[in-house]
């Protein structure tokens, strides 16, 4: 396992793709900051840190380095040379969901700490006891998008057509959900509590715990668990 | 005999195409063993099996006489379908990498590269080589933590004949000097037979014959076949007369093996003793129609 972690972080240190996204992710934060008014009084730097969070440009840049990469093995045929050793599809599936996981987080942590960066230097500086837990709860919800993203790389194998999906199903859970709604009308309960973006936007909205953020917070585990697991088992069973 | 790959009634089903069907095969160590088959016949298929790409629908395989494949397939390199390279990394960039899961050191990359003659190539990344270079990098990274055995699946296909010329040498470099034990499977019957010592003939899934080259060059061997009114008579003259050496007569004919090139000489030594010819003709293409008759046109 050890050496097959190697392997990936060795592809992953050289590809230049996820340097591109992250510049890219910076430079929107840069932007996003200069058309924000400065002078407004409602607006500090925490303020804009979590509006930028919420704005959630980083859940879809960090899409198309995540799916290139995880599928890059299968499309170039590393992945028939390295199985074709003997190597434990499982063992090579987790590398490569630690190794796609971390370089997730660092993307994530990174692209945070510019925004914080920023949000000090331009805005009032401002800082409450919320700006932890906000920070977990971002990670938490940024975990489960990793996971879908995995997920649907993982069992599509062709990284055109894993950027479109990653990009798309959040949207068409939404819009599912919405349709939901409409059709079965049930008092006190939202199925919006079951899309992606919902999720990720009452972590983002954290003030106090709340009935709300304890659905989102078992959602954001138990989703990626089935992500991971189905992919996983398509993997396992997958002919190359 | 020692076999490094068998397999026992090997089997794949895709749906409801058998596409390997009962396949025995038997590889023998140090072997260059040429898989034979049209596209579609199963070649790819069985190699995937034998290396864990594909689950068999039956049968059995052993690979340097275990079952236990996994810890067996550690010791086979493989070139199946695409070389498996990283288009943005160099020649040794990218054997770097695989080298992290194979525990080779930097010396042995590049004295591999030096084998598959990619050793002076520098920084000029994969994305932008030849071909033929780029199915050269595949053999030099399915060579990488000294493999007992090589699968090759189509290597020189798609070469220009200077590249084909490079996979060959390579292959007849690796076999002599390093002992390792080939499965090639082609449709460029010449150029396999330049290679190979052992044959194995696939049509439609199933794996119709096993055969030496030698045994092969037997069978197939150029003839003159000569029908004439006495052939027991008329083999005796050309005898004294030292025309023909090795011959042998069936069906009323004589099959002469040497002496092939001046016909006329022989032909006309028997109207000169008032022997009957009914007809000469001379069989050149026997290895290709050997094979061509059983992996069907």
């Amino acid at each position: 396992m050890g050496k097959l972690l190697k392997f990936e972080f060795a592809k992953l240190i050289k590809a230049k793709v996820f340097y591109i996204c992250l510049f890219v992710s910076i430079a929107i934060v840069f932007i996003f900051g200069l058309v924000a008014d400065a002078d407004s009084p409602s607006v500090n730097s925490l303020y804009f840190f979590k509006s930028f969070t919420e704005f959630s440009l980083i859940t879809t840049v960090i899409a198309i380095p995540i799916c290139i990469f995880v599928c890059e093995d299968a499309q170039c045929g590393a992945e028939k040379t390295v199985l074709g050793r003997g190597v434990s599809r499982s063992k090579f599936f987790f590398a490569k969901y630690i190794s796609s996981l971390i370089a997730y987080m660092l993307f994530v942590l990174i692209t945070m700490a510019a925004t914080y960066i920023f949000a000090i230097i331009k805005f009032n500086y401002y800082v409450d006891d919320t700006l932890v837990p906000f920070i977990f709860l971002v990670l938490l919800g940024l975990f489960m998008f990793h996971a879908l993203f995995f997920a649907i790389s993982t069992i599509l194998g062709k990284n055109g057509f894993a950027i479109a999906m990653a990009i798309l199903i959040p949207t068409i859970l939404q819009l599912l959900m919405m349709l939901l709604e409409h059709v079965i009308d049930l008092e006190n309960f939202s199925f919006q509590i079951f899309s992606f973006n919902d999720i990720l936007n009452t972590f983002v909205r954290y003030t106090e715990w709340n009935k709300d953020l304890t659905w989102s917070t078992v959602l954001s585990i138990v989703y990626p668990v089935l992500f991971i697991g189905a992919a996983h088992e398509v993997y396992v069973r997958k002919e190359n | 005999m020692e076999y490094v790959i068998e397999t026992k009634n090997l089997s794949k089903k895709f749906k409801t195409k058998l596409a390997a069907n009962n396949v025995n095969m038997h590889i023998e160590k140090g072997s260059i063993y040429g898989f034979i088959g049209k596209n579609g016949a199963g070649k790819t298929t069985v190699m995937k099996l034998i290396l864990g790409l594909l689950r068999p629908s039956g049968g059995e395989i052993t690979i340097n006489g275990s079952e236990d494949l996994n810890k067996q397939r550690a010791r086979i390199g493989s070139l199946i379908e695409d070389p498996g390279i990283y288009k943005n990394c160099s020649a040794f960039e990218n054997m770097k990498r695989y080298s992290i899961l194979f525990n080779t050191s930097d010396a042995e990359i590049k004295a591999i590269l030096k084998i598959v003659d990619l050793d002076k190539t520098g920084k000029k990344v994969a994305g932008q080589f030849s071909l033929g270079m780029k199915q050269r990098l595949g053999i030099a990274i399915s060579l990488l933590g000294h493999p007992d055995i090589l699968i090759l699946d189509e290597p020189i296909n798609g070469l220009d004949p200077a590249g084909i010329k490079q996979v060959r040498d390579t292959i007849l470099r690796l076999n002599k000097e390093k002992g390792i034990t080939f499965l090639i499977s082609s449709h460029l019957l010449d150029e396999l037979a330049k290679i190979t010592t052992h044959y194995g003939i696939i049509r439609d899934g199933v794996l119709l014959e096993e055969i030496s080259a030698k045994e092969l060059m037997d069978r197939c061997v150029t003839n003159i076949k000569i029908v004439v009114d006495n052939p027991e008579e008329a083999s005796k003259l050309l005898q004294t007369k030292k025309l023909i050496n090795k011959y042998e007569i069936k069906d009323k004919a004589i099959y002469l093996y040497d002496s092939l090139d001046h016909p006329e000489l022989i032909v006309e030594a028997l109207v000169r003793d008032e022997f009957k010819v009914y007809e000469v003709s001379k069989n050149e293409s026997a290895f290709e129609n050997y094979f061509i008759e059983r992996i069907g046109r």
